[in-house]
């Protein structure tokens, strides 16, 4: 009776303790089944890419982050076409189908630098969404090889700019070219600083008011005169609208604008006078016979000045005969020679005499 | 040279026959109900409170070790996730046998080759009694129910510890650390920690079943294999979660 008793309690501690297993166990499936997939329909999806990045096989498949799926194979797919020579299987849950738009890209994302891979699936914009077994557009995304490879030329031509600087500051150091000389030469140094000692009298100077521009700022002489010539100009604006003086007469007196008004208009009258042909003037503009005049006039002139320049008459003879200025010239000289002798002998010439009767 | 590896091999192939028959005899009657809950209420509950505690406080020092490491990468707060995944998949398991090896196998072993040394076993025998049918085979399958219940206890209760260090000292929230620690999990890591302690049941039931049953040299002879049941059935679970291991993470991956 007692072993019986014995064998009871422990079946009911056993049973107590599997109970509490199960319930845990129970929960644990519970918790993973209620956000897991063990009883979500998937359909497959398949997209195409040039490398797998080492994809492992039921690695997650992300919809802008949220898990849809698995991936279900990764393998050669035989196509030579580029960035096609990859198959992934994709195994995605049916009902987020419809969430996925066929203009959607799919590409291997990392959780982080050392995390597992994934594909991430970024939603499109179509309204058509993908069907099962449909292929999702693959995005090539550079892994980290490629753009160490890539960054290769960049960092080569880096190098290269960067030895140039060092020489450039090499040269610097030693006080050599425009900069260096700038940095390392002291003579430099004690030309801006006499610079500055002599911009600093200057302004020593102004601010103790000597020189124009001392003057300019200090001397209130300046101020005054201008203050005066403001209060003369203020005077006359005065005057002139006061209409005192002639230049306010003009702005102000109506009989200038009168005068000037009929003076215009008597202007007027005599250029439709002339235009009429009246008078000497108006004749002159308009009439024909007096042009005809003028014309025979002035080729009778013409006439006259062609036959001088041709040396033909006295006066022509005068303009072109060089022999006529000669003995001009030498009547002149000869008359200067005489005139000289005369100035110095008078009485050789001058001989008066004097008789009366 | 030969002698000397006879008796390993001739050890493992007791071994594997006295594990054929006790499993033999589950479909063979008589059943011996009684001593199966005995046994069932010694190594399940038994164990419990031991259990218990291995597991809280490893589960505790594993998440502050594991804060410190993650800390470094800026991912402190999936403290819960390293705590349920290396507690579920193998220290839970791999502790808790441990535990009821050193516990039961000894327990077995000192039980059994006790009464092989007072000729208890024979004169079942001669009673016409199976001594395997009556000890081996009710130790074995209260082990195999027992181990994985006590697994998932102390699976439990250790992620339970790493949670109230978590809050306590690591700043991070309760359901941040919950839900780090569950949605880490896969169906594969329960299996896996379920398959563990199934497998080593059987180890640690044979081995202290055996060697118990296989005692000589009196009550010096029942201290030595009580020794040495521990001693293998420990070896034993770790050279066997290696190989279970292996299987599940080459099978994910």
């Amino acid at each position: 009776m007692a072993n019986k008793s014995k064998t009871r309690w422990a079946q009911l501690r056993v049973g107590i303790m599997a109970i509490v297993a199960l319930v845990i166990l129970g929960t644990l499936i519970f918790l993973l089944t209620s956000g897991g997939s063990l009883f979500r329909n998937t359909v497959p999806l398949y997209t195409f890419m040039g490398d797998s990045g080492a994809m492992a096989q039921r690695s997650p498949v992300r919809l802008n982050g949220i898990v849809i799926g698995s991936v279900k194979d990764v393998r050669l797919s035989g196509d030579k076409a580029p960035g096609r020579a990859i198959q992934i299987e994709l195994e995605v849950y049916e009902d987020m189908l419809k969430n996925i738009p066929v203009d959607s890209t799919a590409f291997i994302s990392a959780e982080n630098l050392l995390g597992t891979k994934f594909i991430n699936i970024t939603m499109g914009k179509s309204t058509e969404t993908l069907k099962a077994g449909g292929e999702v557009k693959a995005r090539q995304v550079e892994g980290f090889d490629e753009v160490v490879a890539s960054s290769y030329d960049l960092l080569t031509s880096l190098k290269g700019i960067l030895d140039r600087v060092d020489v450039i500051v090499s040269q610097v150091e030693k006080g050599e070219g425009s900069v260096g000389k700038f940095i390392a030469d002291p003579e430099f140094y004690d030309e801006l600083t006499r610079t500055v000692v002599e911009v600093r009298q200057i302004a020593q100077a102004v601010g103790d008011g000597k020189g124009t521009v001392g003057k300019l700022l200090y001397d209130t002489a300046m101020y005054d005169r201008i203050n005066r010539m403001v209060g003369n100009l203020d005077d006359v604006v005065l005057d002139l609208r006061a209409g005192r003086g002639t230049a306010g007469k003009l702005l102000t007196d109506d009989k200038v604008y009168e005068e000037t008004r009929a003076s215009i208009a008597e202007l007027k009258l005599l250029l439709t006078e002339l235009n009429q042909g009246k008078g000497t003037m108006g004749k002159l503009l308009k009439d024909d016979q007096i042009a005809k005049d003028l014309g025979l006039t002035l080729n009778k002139v013409n006439t006259t000045l062609d036959n001088i320049n041709d040396g033909k008459g006295t006066i022509g003879q005068l303009m072109v005969n060089p022999q006529l200025y000669e003995s001009l010239n030498g009547f002149s000289t000869e008359l200067k020679e005489f005139m000289k002798d005369v100035r110095a002998n008078p009485k050789k010439y001058l001989r008066v005499k004097l008789a009366i009767f | 040279m030969l002698d000397f590896l006879k008796g390993p091999v001739q050890a493992v192939q007791d071994v594997f026959t006295l594990g054929g028959k006790a499993i033999g005899n589950v479909f063979r009657r008589p059943f011996y109900w009684s001593d199966m809950f005995v046994q069932m209420d010694i190594i399940g509950v038994g164990s419990l409170p031991i259990v218990i505690l291995t597991g809280f406080f490893s589960g505790a020092v594993m998440a502050l070790q594991m804060s410190n490491a993650l800390a470094t990468y800026g991912a402190k707060e999936q403290t819960g996730m390293v705590v349920s995944i290396t507690l579920v998949r193998e220290l839970g398991p791999a502790l808790t046998s441990l535990m009821v090896a050193g516990r039961n196998a000894s327990g077995m072993a000192s039980e059994l080759g006790s009464m092989k040394v007072t000729e208890q076993i024979d004169a079942m025998r001669a009673l016409g009694t199976d001594p395997i049918q009556k000890l081996v085979t009710p130790r074995m399958l209260a082990t195999a129910f027992t181990l994985p219940l006590l697994t998932v206890i102390a699976d439990f209760v250790g992620i339970f510890g790493g949670y109230l260090v978590a809050i306590s000292t690591l700043g991070i929230t309760g359901p941040q650390f919950w839900t780090s620690a569950w949605q880490a999990l896969d169906y594969s890591d329960i299996a896996q920690g379920l398959v563990k302690p199934f497998t080593f049941s059987f180890a640690i039931s044979l081995i202290g079943c055996y060697y118990g049953l296989n005692t000589t040299g009196g009550t010096q002879g029942v201290g030595r294999a009580t020794t040495q049941a521990v001693v293998v059935a420990s070896v034993l679970i770790f050279v066997l979660t290696f190989f279970i291991t292996k299987i599940f993470v080459g099978r994910v991956y």
